[in-house]
This record gives C-alpha cells, structure tokens and sequence, in this order.
C-alpha cells in the first residue's frame, strides 16, 4: 500500500504567493469593501427611515400605522444586528482551532436566532396590519387574502429555512462538545 | 516576517488551500484570504507559540471560515470519520492504487470530513507531530492521538480496498 503522508508531502505545490505590498493593497480593498457594505446599508436606512416615518404620521389609518411602526422596528433591529455582528467586531484567527470554530458557530446561531426572533416576529404582523388597514380603506378581500396568504407562507418559509440553519449550527456544536468533553485531559 | 514565513510554508498552505477548496477560482480567493490574514494576524503574533503553530492556525481557521460560507451556498453535508471509513469504493477502485488517484481520494476525504477532522488529517498528512496537532487544534494530545488513530483506520480502510480491487 502506497503511503499517504509520503505522496501529500512530495506534491509540488505552492500557494501563489502575494508580495508584502500586494497583501497590504488587497487588506485595505478588503477593509473598505467591508466598511462600504456597511455604510450602504446605514446609507439606505436614512433615507428609508424617514420615509417610513413620514407614512406613519401622515396615513389616517391606525392599523396601517402601527404596521408601518412595527416593520421599521424590524428593520431598525436588522440595522442593529449588522452592525453588532459584522466580521470586524470578531478575530478569531489567532485562537486555537476548536475555539476557533465554536466561537463562529455560536456567533452563526446567535445571528440566526435573533434575526428569527426579532426581525421576523415583527415583520410579519406589521404586513398583517398593513394589509388589513389596507382592506379598511377598500381593498378588494381577494386582494387581502392573496396578499396576506402570501405573506404567510413566505413568513413560515423563512423560519422554517432559519431554523433548519440553527439545528444544523447545534449538530456541530453537540459533535465539537462531545469530542472536546471526552477527549480532553 | 510574512514573507519568511510564506517562503517557509507557502506549499504547506497550497496543499492546505487546495484540501480544503476544490474550485480552482475559490482556491485563489482562499489562498489570498489565508495570505492576508497571516499579514494582519502578525500584529497581535506575541511569539508564546512557534511561528509554525501560529500560521498553521491562521490558514486553518480562514480556510474554515472560507468553506463554511461556501456550504451555506452549496449545501454540502460533511461527513465524521467513521463515515468516511465505511464509504464504499467508486468502480474505478483499479485505478485508485496509481499515486494521482490516490492523491485525490485524499482531497475529496478531506472535503467531505467535518472542519474538525479534516484539520487533523490535513495536519496529520503534512508530518506534524501528536503535541503540535494539539498546540494547533486545542485538542488533548490524547484526543488527538485517537482522532490521528481513525485517520488512519479510515485511510488504511480506503486504500486497502483499493489495492485489493488492483490485485
């Protein structure tokens, strides 16, 4: 039998290597791309925002504005959560593998589970809301339940797709925590 | 200190890089993302570990993060190592005894392993001794002689059948 470590350590190959300029150009294209995505996003909330509260305040339905209210909390929270989570508020690379990888997952899950909790939980009322305050102002009903119908399956698709992510997210974090609690010394 | 640490460890990171990646495109990204990782990662390097240990970490954990954004997109479903040890051969098994064949039964082992395991086989094929796979991973030296233990049941499993099928 031929031996593995013997073939994998005789391949000749070399990671194209970048010189030390090259890196340092390519880290700061990285870091404003990194900070441009973030920026568009608080950039687009300034001029949403007061749209939305605009409609909020001028709309004489009151369901349609506490819909409105409830979808610009949601959306404030994403903006938050952005914010909170983006990649430069977490360096892991120096750490050794197994935190490494369990401080990503844990951090993956939180995401996953706050996006549920509180972007979600809020969205889909608000749109109810809306919808209804809608109907009140003398939308066809076929129009009110094609739309909230819709919406509600959209709504259910979504959670059921975030929680899929989180039960994976927990196999791996059961399978890292088995191995570390038996294994280590 | 970048550039004597990638003329010391730039074909351990290719290999690395292409173990972990098997798109040639993604295998570019991956590879720049490692290189520059490594060039920010030397500000905080404090020297309480060797530079070996400290690249070694540095590749694995970016090459990590790399393939678990890819498999949100491809959905890809990793295996543990027992799996990989019970996997039957493909009908090319003859041919799997020739050195390239063999080569890339590797790479598609440690593809389909979890994160985890595959570190340790990576690790483990590149020489590293049972104290530095476990300065690197976090693991007990004795959970990674008995994780170094399966690789090698796995792998001995993979390629016995192989050469079998040959004979």
């Amino acid at each position: 039998m031929l031996d593995p470590r013997g073939l994998w350590q005789q391949q000749d190959i070399s990671a194209s290597k970048m010189t030390p300029q090259e890196v340092r150009r390519a880290s700061a294209i990285l870091e404003r791309q990194a900070k441009w995505r973030e920026w568009r996003v608080y950039l687009a909330s300034l001029v949403w925002m007061p749209l939305m509260g605009i409609m909020i305040l001028t709309n004489t339905d009151s369901w349609v504005r506490w819909g409105l209210a409830l979808i610009l909390y949601g959306g404030l929270v994403a903006i938050w959560e952005q914010a909170w989570h983006s990649p430069t508020h977490s360096r892991v690379e120096g750490l050794d593998f197994l935190d490494a990888w369990r401080s990503q997952l844990e951090r993956e899950r939180e995401k996953l589970r706050s996006m549920r909790r509180w972007q979600l939980v809020p969205y889909l009322p608000g749109v109810v809301l809306v919808a209804v305050g809608a109907a009140r102002q003398g939308a066809q009903a076929s129009w009110f339940v094609m739309n909230v119908g819709g919406l509600l399956l959209l709504y259910f698709w979504l959670r059921w797709l975030k929680a899929r992510a989180i039960r994976w997210v927990d196999d791996q974090l059961d399978a890292l925590g088995d191995g570390a609690r038996l294994e280590r010394d | 200190m970048f550039t004597s640490a990638m003329a010391e460890f730039g074909s351990v990171i290719g290999r690395l890089v292409r173990g972990y990646e098997y798109d040639r495109t993604q295998q570019d990204e991956l590879s720049q993302e490692i290189q520059i990782a490594l060039w920010r990662s030397f500000v905080i390097f404090d020297g309480r570990c060797s530079l070996r240990t400290w690249v070694f970490r540095i590749a694995h954990n970016t090459a990590v993060a790399h393939i678990a954004r890819s498999r949100r997109r491809k959905a890809v479903r990793w295996i543990t190592l027992d799996e990989l040890a019970e996997l039957p051969q493909g009908a090319d098994a003859e041919a799997a005894v020739g050195e390239a064949m063999m080569l890339e039964q590797l790479y598609d082992a440690i593809r389909r392993l979890r994160p985890p395991d595959a570190q340790i086989m990576l690790l483990w094929l590149e020489g590293e001794e049972a104290s530095a796979i476990s300065e690197i991973t976090g693991l007990s030296a004795g959970a990674v002689a008995t994780r170094v233990h399966r690789v090698k049941a796995a792998l001995a499993r993979q390629f016995r059948q192989g050469g079998q099928a040959h004979a």
